[in-house]
Parts: structure tokens; C-alpha cells; sequence
């Protein structure tokens, strides 16, 4: 026998978690260094290690006019391994015969697909050439940089934990160090930054060709989708295109440009968590990282389209009427909501991070519990905020995949009811105490392990322009419904939202077997009426949607209908 | 060119760092648990990990789908007086964190939550571990979803499960196809979570601001009546045997429509454990597959858990796929004869001691080491006293010819000549061309 908490039970919980001042804001010491660099320290002492992590403010969203796949390809070739100084002006020569024979291979590649049939191909002793020569450079440049990628300066310093990160809003670098290389790494790191050396980048370039051919691109193609059409006018809405010619046409040199364009100073912040104390190291960093000069005009640092306003949030948030996509897909079923925000740093930012607390962001909230777990619409369902980055307009996103026997338009639809429901329906005291609650927890939480707190206080720093961001609800608390139903009324309407079903295409990947079968049905029978083949799919996938959208057993029900309208 | 490395360099540096990570550890046995308590006050965090080991022998014979059986009950289950709704309610009221993550031989459940809300988080923890509450309808429809999700395997899948499953991958939780499903009741599996779940063969670590007396309470009150079971670990079938309900071909093929080829190869654990070595091989094998950069993406897995095989991954460019078998095993057999120099054995000692020195900046990681006995001084000092000759021994031993399976993803009849002129006969083909 088991018995449901009841909310008196629940009320009683909540009340012995107490009162939220004993909740601490992490202890962060913040400077700006005379060049414009933003340092946050947070001590723990004892502990003999650190974790260091430099943002480089930028991101997909901004990669000076280069197309996203530009700002992967800089984290990787400046962050992955650490070329010894002196290195990249040797290896010039053989960059720039490896680039031109690339570029000479992929116009080749390109004027034999336009080439009309029976035209004659280009003479293949000549590309036999093109291919040995970029060979030949590539197999130098791996010998030249081979010793690195088994053994570089950081790791001989001790470096562990070594993580690259890109985002729409920014580029990072972490790495855990023993205390007593903190002085090394900070002059090898200054070095790095200083000359950007992008030597490793034909490298690059070929691993990241083959991971988006092999499938598994850095952003996930559906998300492609969503975000440009939902954020179209927006500085995001490419910031998840990746394809193989936007990689492929990038030369090292435009690389390097860009590198020099986006690591200035002024970009830069420095988050160390550990064995040191803000003040002491102060001098050390003025000497390494504050001698990085400042780069002329950088401080018009953003370009594309500009950034929200917020004496024009009406225009921003607003996308142009509301959409509905229906995408087909080579397997994945989902249905997407992305619903246009504002940026972190707007006031809305708490109530719209308690709102989708209360709709997916526990185990126990609505969606979870009454689409997943007791009705069983969905097999899995994720909320987000701040898709793909918080600088600008974003989207929230409510993400499910149908379970077994559902339609993609009926867990729609039982998504659209339970945000009516939000907009309509009081919330209760204890909703929003529980959401207050979750968030608290979690911003606690995420002080815990240092590389989280460093990934929280460099992301709200480059985001939002404060580390404090990142701990809203342990800083202001206080959450009224009032405002989070205001909120969600204001921003989870038709007018901002843009709903994207994926799907396999009914006629090229029937999703089980009456599928199968409802079409070959459907298709005897269609071309029987109408002769005109184009015609019939059209109203074959039309109906198969429909048709998907009834239970199995009122889908096989309707089969079997049908099947004997068939049979002489 | 600049060289980064060399003994001199590995020597000073190796001997500056610290070898062991959390200074403050106290341990404490309360009803027969072993209790290890990490004190740290600078957040009103605690975190509660229990691990709980078995050995695969306890799979019952015949039935050795049950531990992935009552991995899915347990997930799908609620505990002590909640049912799975509610515990996820009382969960989230206080906001905290649960978890329960298993993998063959090894349970782990772990709580994260407000110090004031201890408590209650100790109390829903026993719950979880000692109470666990079965829903007989819910338990069936597992079993039903278990068993469509094995019928909707694609070649791939099912090629991969066979592989992993055949070496005694602790990932593989569930034997492959339907074979050790059908024939599980309720009470099977009510008899073996017993069997396995004691307090014995476990281990509580509590990491956070609490303190000594405290967390001798804490445990006493929720896990003191736990007692040690009564049900002695019964032998089904020996280990090796239910690692082998499947067969264990030299090279498993699988025709799969997806573009990109790999082939894998694995290796039981050798019968003689080094642990001192083991914690060297997988940073000694990392550093030999970014050697072969630029050549071939090679990934070598190797997991703690002590019955983990090695796991060797090798993926090539869509034109290369040709090269991809002969090119993969002469590596492997280069790596296997040449082994590892002095500057390697160096290097991974260098980063061994770094990332044990910086765990007391990632607590989680931390309680995973300790509660693995990781963390041990002697390990430490066993570690020092590594030599080359072991080291290339021990990895001779893995990378036995006799021992090593392949199993190739993306096959096709040319990529089958060549593995069949490499020496690898294919004995089991999942799919077709």
C-alpha cells in the first residue's frame, strides 16, 4: 500500500527547511585589471589546487563576420593543446601550401559536381598532385605538432581537468593546477593570449569535417531549425548552423584575423577557484594577464544584427506572428516550444527562471508529472532557459518526445493546455515556496564543485555583464506568483512562439507496422481515384499525420476498416 | 623545438605534488556499514553516497537479465511509504538532489541537500536502499518494455550489446534479446535485491557540513536496523559464465545502413589485478591514442570497476575506411610490442598525482575515489614504486592476441576481406549487407 504526500506533509517539509539567509552567495573577490580584463577569485584555502578559467566574450553569435563554425574552430585550435612560443611563424609556410592546395581540392570537388554529363572531367594526374601536396603538408604539420598532443606546457605543469567551451555567447578554457604552477600557467597563458597562435588549425578543421559528417555536429541540426526560425532577425538565429561548407571554405588566415579581432582585453574575464587569495595574486596578474595590450577599436565589439534594447523590447521579443513547423526527419520524433525571452540581465530573469521551475524543472513539476508520469504522453521531456545563449533575445524551450502510442499533436496539445492552465489559474503559495526553494538549492549546489562555479561566474560575467547572475534567487529571493503568472502571460503567448514538430516522414519512414500498412491501404486506394501520383502523397502524408494523432488501437481499428473497403 | 618533457622535469614535479586528496576524513562502522565522513563547512551542503558492490556470480543461472531488471524496478519503484510520485515530491519540496546509478556489480545512490535538511534527506536515502517499494503492475510493464526495446534493436545495437556483454562490460546491465527476461518472477527479484543489497559490501561516504557525532546519529537512526542479511551470497553461476551466456566470437561484424565504420576491441581483465598499474594504464593509454593522431581517433576505456574489460575504439574519415582494420590492428600490435617509454611512465605519474591533488576542488569525484579505494596511502606508495618493465607486462597481458575480440560496426564484404587478411576470421555477422 502506498499513501500520496499530502501537501500538509509538504507544507511541513518546507517549513524545516527554514528560512533562506542562512543560504550563502559565494565569496568572490572582483577586480578589472588596468587593460580592462575582469578577475573573480573565490578562495579555499587548504586546499593546494586551483581551477582557472579564462571567457572569451564572443561566441557563435559573434564571430566578426565569419559564420559560426569560426568561433568551434578558434576554442579548439587555440585551447585544445599549447603550441610551444616560437613554433607558428616556423610552420607558416607549410599552413599556407596545405591551405591552398585544400581550397584548389575543394573548387575541383565543386566544378566536377556542376559539370554537365559528358563533359570531360578535370586531367586526374593534376588532382593526384593537389591530393599528394596538402597530404604531404598535413603529414608535416601532425609530425611538427605531434609532440604536443601527447605532452604540452600545461601538462607538464600539472594540468588536469582540461575543458574547451563554446556557446552562442562565449569561448572558454579550464584546467585544474597544482598551486605551485599558478605562476607558470599564468605566463604561459598571457603568451598564448597574447599571439593566438592558430597553427594547429588545418588539425582542426579536419576533426570537426568529420564529426559533422559522421553526424554529431557541436549543436544539434533540430535546433537548427528551431532557432531560425524562431529568433530570425536575431543576433542567434545561426548561432547552431554548422555544415561542412562553412568549415571547409575557412582559411587559416581568416582565422587568425579573427582571433586578433575577438581576444582583446576587454572581452576577457579570469575566474580562479582555490588555494589562492584575490588580493595576493593581484600583482602576479597585473603582470602577466594586465600586460596584454588593449586592441584598437575593440570596443565596438559586437557585429550582425544588434543586441536587444530594452527601450525596444516589444519589437525584439515579438517574432513575426507566431510559427508552427512540421519537419521531417531521418528518425527523431519530438515537438519543440520556443517561446522568445529577454536576455539575462532583464528584470523578468527570476520570474521566468521560477516559471519554468514550476512547469519542468524538478522531477515533481507540472509537466513532468502530469505528462510523463501519470498520464504517459511523454517518454522524456526537458525545459530551458536561455537557448542558445542569455545575451540576447532567446528562447525558452520546452522539449518531449512522445511515448509509445501517442501523437506528436496530442502531447502539443497537452502542452499548450498545461501553459493555459499557468496563465489561467492561480498558483499556489506552495508552488512558488517549492520553486523559491529549487532554485536556492540549486545555486548552492553548483558553489560545490569549483569548475561549476567557475563555468556560473564566467557565463553570467560575459552574459549579463555581473557573476551575481548567476545566484538571483539566493540573492533577492522573494518570488511572488503574482509575478510569475504575469510573466507567463506575457511571454508564453502565440505572438512569441515558434512550435516545431520533427518527425519521420510517413511515406519514406512509416513509425511501426500499421503504419506500414495504413499506407499501403491508403495508397491503393488514393490511386485509384486520383491518377495524378504527386498529388496522392500529398494527401497519403497528410492523412498519416492525421491518422497518427488517434491512439494505436484507434489507428489499427481504422486499418482494419479500411482494409476491407479494399478487398474485392 | 621545445620539449616539455623529460625525467628531470617529471622528477621535480612529481615529487612537489601532494599524492592523496581529502586530509580530514574520519571512518566509523555503525551496524556492520562502513561509514567514511569528509567535514567541510563552507556551504550548508551535504552530500551522501552509498555504494553498494555484488559479484556478477550472483546473477541467478537462466535469469541473468535480473540485475537490469531490478535496476529498471528500483528506478521505476518508490520507497519506504511513497510510491515513486510522492518520493519525487518529498524530494523536490526540500530541493535536493537523488540519484541512483548502477552498473553490473556496483549500486550507487546518492543524496545532495540543505545541511538543515538532513534529516529528512538520511531518511529518504534508507528508503531508497533499504525500503525499496515494488509496484507489481509497474514491475510487468517493465519486464514488457524491457523486452520491446530488445525486439526493437537495431543491428548496431544489438551487435554492440552482444560485445559488450560477451566481455563483462559493467555498462551491460541487460543480456541481450530476450534470454534471461522471461523466466524472472517477482519473487526472483525481491530474493536478489536482498542478496545483493547489504550492509556488508557497502559503503556510506557523507561529505559536508556536518560533523563526527552528528553523522554517527544520523546513520545509527536510518541505516542502524539495516543488519547484515540474512540470505548468504548464494553462487549461481560462476563469473566467467555468465560474462559468456552469449558466445564470445574473435571478430562480431554488424551490416549497419549508417555511414561511418568502427571497429572495436576489448579485453577481459587478466586474471592477476595490479591495481597500482591500473591506475597508470588508462593516462598511459590516453596519452598512446593522441600519439596516433592525425591517423586514426582511437579512445581507449578503461574503467575502474574491477571486472571492467579494456576497451579500445577506433573510427577512421568515410575515405579511409579501407585502412580502418588493417591499420587498427597493426597499431594495437605495435603498441602491444613496443610498449611505453620511461618519459610515458613518467608523465602519467606526473598526472596521476595532479588529479588526485585537485580532487579537494571537485567533491563528487572525490567521494567516487574514495569510496573505489582509490584514495589509499598504500595505493599512493605502490604508485611510486611502478616500473616500466611492469607496466609493458601488464599491458602485454591485456593486449594478449589470444584474449582480444573485435567487433566492426559499419561492415561490408570489402572491410570482411580485409579483416579476414589481418588474421580476424569472422565468426558472427548481426544484420545484412
Amino acid at each position: 500500500m502506498r499513501f500520496a504526500l499530502a501537501p500538509f506533509a509538504l507544507s511541513a517539509l518546507i517549513g524545516v527547511a527554514g528560512p533562506a539567509q542562512s543560504v550563502r552567495l559565494p565569496q568572490v573577490f572582483e577586480k578589472t585589471l588596468g587593460n580592462g580584463i575582469r578577475v573573480m577569485v573565490v578562495e579555499r584555502p587548504g586546499c593546494g589546487a586551483i581551477r582557472a578559467q579564462v571567457f572569451i566574450r564572443g561566441g557563435r553569435a559573434n564571430t566578426g563576420g565569419l559564420p559560426p563554425v569560426a568561433a568551434d574552430l578558434l576554442a579548439r585550435t587555440l585551447f585544445q593543446r599549447m603550441l610551444p612560443a616560437g613554433l607558428e611563424p616556423k610552420l607558416e609556410p607549410l599552413l599556407e601550401q596545405e591551405g591552398g592546395a585544400f581550397e584548389a581540392l575543394r573548387l575541383d570537388r565543386l566544378a566536377q559536381a556542376r559539370l554537365p554529363e559528358g563533359a570531360q572531367a578535370p586531367v586526374a594526374s593534376e588532382q593526384a598532385a593537389l591530393k599528394a601536396l596538402e597530404e604531404n603538408a598535413t603529414a608535416t604539420l601532425q609530425k611538427r605538432m605531434g609532440e604536443t598532443e601527447t605532452w604540452d606546457a600545461l601538462d607538464a605543469m600539472g594540468g588536469t581537468r582540461r575543458m574547451v567551451g563554446v556557446s552562442a555567447d562565449f569561448l572558454s578554457q579550464g584546467i585544474d593546477l597544482p598551486i605551485a604552477s599558478f605562476d607558470a600557467w599564468c605566463r604561459a597563458e598571457t603568451a598564448q593570449l597574447l599571439h593566438q597562435p592558430v597553427g594547429r588549425f588545418p588539425l582542426e578543421r579536419d576533426r570537426l569535417i568529420q564529426e559533422i559528417e559522421a553526424g554529431t555536429p557541436p549543436s544539434p541540426p533540430a535546433l537548427s531549425v528551431l532557432l531560425a526560425t524562431a529568433l530570425s532577425g536575431r543576433p542567434y538565429a545561426l548561432a547552431a548552423e554548422f555544415h561542412r561548407s562553412q568549415v571547409e571554405t575557412l582559411t587559416w588566415r581568416e582565422l587568425g584575423t579573427y582571433a586578433r579581432w575577438a581576444v582583446s582585453p576587454e572581452n576577457l574575464s579570469l575566474v580562479l577557484v582555490g588555494d589562492v587569495k584575490g588580493p595576493a595574486a593581484l600583482p602576479l596578474l597585473e603582470r602577466t594577464f594586465g600586460t596584454l595590450p588593449r586592441s584598437p577599436g575593440s570596443a565596438a565589439h559586437w557585429e550582425g544584427s544588434p543586441l536587444f534594447q530594452a527601450s525596444d523590447a516589444v519589437s525584439s521579443l515579438e517574432s513575426p506572428g507566431g510559427r508552427r513547423l512540421i519537419v521531417s526527419t531521418t528518425g527523431d520524433t519530438r515537438v519543440f516550444f520556443g517561446w522568445r525571452v529577454p536576455p539575462a540581465n532583464h528584470p523578468d530573469g527570476s520570474a521566468l527562471r521560477a516559471l519554468t521551475q514550476i512547469l519542468g524543472g524538478a522531477p515533481s513539476s507540472r509537466l513532468n508529472q502530469n505528462l510523463v508520469a501519470t498520464r504517459g504522453l511523454a517518454s522524456r521531456l526537458t525545459i530551458r532557459m536561455g537557448v542558445p545563449g542569455r545575451r540576447d533575445v532567446n528562447l525558452l524551450v520546452i522539449e518531449a518526445e512522445p511515448a509509445r502510442g501517442h501523437s506528436l499533436d496530442e502531447l502539443e496539445q497537452a502542452i499548450q493546455d498545461e501553459v493555459l492552465r499557468l496563465q489561467r489559474e492561480p498558483l499556489t503559495d506552495l508552488e512558488v515556496r517549492q520553486a523559491q526553494v529549487q532554485m536556492e538549492a540549486e545555486e548552492t549546489l553548483v558553489q560545490e564543485d569549483a569548475s561549476n562555479l567557475a563555468e556560473a561566474l564566467g557565463a553570467a560575467q560575459c552574459q549579463g555583464g555581473d557573476w551575481r547572475m548567476a545566484f538571483r534567487a539566493l540573492e533577492a529571493g522573494g518570488l511572488k506568483a503574482a509575478d510569475i503568472q504575469r510573466v507567463a502571460r506575457t511571454y508564453l503567448v502565440p505572438a512569441r512562439a515558434t512550435i516545431a514538430q520533427l518527425g519521420p516522414d510517413p511515406l519514406l519512414l512509416p513509425m511501426d507496422r500499421t503504419e506500414s500498412r495504413l499506407l499501403q491501404v491508403l495508397t491503393a486506394l488514393l490511386r485509384r481515384k486520383l491518377g495524378n501520383t504527386a498529388q496522392a502523397d500529398i494527401v497519403l502524408r497528410e492523412a498519416l499525420r492525421q491518422l497518427r494523432m488517434l491512439s494505436l488501437a484507434e489507428r489499427e481499428q481504422t486499418l482494419k476498416l479500411l482494409e476491407a473497403q479494399v478487398q474485392p | 623545438m621545445i620539449r616539455w618533457t623529460g625525467p628531470a622535469l617529471a622528477v621535480v614535479l612529481a615529487a612537489a605534488l601532494p599524492a592523496q586528496g581529502p586530509r580530514e576524513r574520519q571512518s566509523f562502522q555503525t551496524a556492520g556499514l562502513n561509514c567514511v565522513l569528509v567535514e567541510t563547512h563552507e556551504r550548508p551542503l551535504i552530500r551522501v553516497e552509498l555504494v553498494t558492490r555484488w559479484d556478477r556470480g550472483e546473477l541467478p543461472a537462466g535469469k541473468e537479465g535480473i540485475a537490469g531488471f531490478l535496476v529498471e524496478a528500483i528506478e521505476a519503484g518508490g520507497a519506504g511509504a511513497y510510491n515513486r510520485a510522492a518520493f519525487s515530491r518529498a524530494l523536490d519540496a526540500l530541493g535536493m538532489t537523488f540519484s541512483f546509478k548502477a552498473r553490473m556489480g556496483v549500486f550507487r545512490w546518492t543524496m545532495v541537500a540543505d545541511s538543515r535538511s538532513q534529516e529528512t534527506a538520511m531518511e529518504l536515502l534508507a528508503d531508497a536502499v533499504v525500503r525499496p517499494a515494488f509496484d507489481g503492475p509497474l514491475v510487468e510493464n517493465e519486464r514488457k518494455e524491457l523486452l520491446r526495446q530488445a525486439g526493437a534493436q537495431t543491428p548496431r545495437e544489438r551487435g554492440i550489446a552482444l560485445f559488450l556483454w560477451s566481455l563483462g562490460d559493467p555498462a551491460a546491465m541487460t543480456v541481450p534479446g530476450a534470454q534471461g527476461f522471461d523466466r524472472i518472477e517477482f519473487q526472483d527479484l525481491i530474493d536478489f535485491r536482498r542478496r545483493v543489497i547489504r550492509p556488508e559490501s557497502s559503503t556510506l561516504l557523507l561529505y559536508g557540513d556536518l560533523n563526527l557525532s552528528q553523522a554517527k546519529q544520523l546513520v545509527l537512526m536510518h541505516l542502524g536496523i539495516w543488519g547484515p542479511s540474512a540470505q548468504a551470497p548464494v553462487k549461481g553461476i560462476p563469473a566467467k559464465a555468465a560474462a559468456k551466456a552469449v558466445p564470445d566470437p574473435c571478430l562480431m561484424a554488424v551490416f549497419d545502413p549508417a555511414p561511418g565504420a568502427e571497429l572495436w576491441a576489448g579485453a577481459p581483465r587478466p586474471r592477476t589485478s595490479e591495481p597500482a598499474v591500473e591506475a597508470l594504464l588508462p593516462i598511459l593509454l590516453a596519452r598512446a591514442s593522441r600519439s596516433l593522431f592525425g591517423t586514426f581517433e582511437m579512445a581507449f576505456q578503461l574503467p575502474p570497476e574491477g571486472h571492467s574489460p579494456l576497451l579500445i575504439k577506433a573510427k577512421v574519415p568515410l575515405a579511409d575506411r579501407d585502412a580502418l582494420v588493417s591499420g587498427f590492428t597493426a597499431a594495437l600490435a605495435g603498441l602491444r610490442r613496443n610498449g611505453f617509454s620511461q618519459e610515458d611512465l613518467a608523465c602519467a605519474l606526473i598526472q596521476w598525482k595532479a588529479e588526485n591533488s585537485a580532487l579537494a576542488l571537485h567533491p563528487e569525484a572525490m567521494l567516487r575515489e574514495l569510496a573505489d579505494g582509490r584514495l589509499e596511502p598504500e595505493l599512493a606508495r605502490a604508485v611510486d614504486q611502478v616500473t616500466l618493465a611492469r607496466v609493458d607486462q601488464v599491458l602485454r597481458d591485456w593486449l594478449d592476441p589470444e584474449r582480444v575480440r573485435f567487433l566492426l560496426l559499419g561492415a561490408d564484404t570489402p572491410m570482411l576481406q580485409a579483416a579476414e587478411q589481418a588474421g580476424l576470421k569472422p565468426s558472427a555477422l548481426v544484420g545484412s549487407e
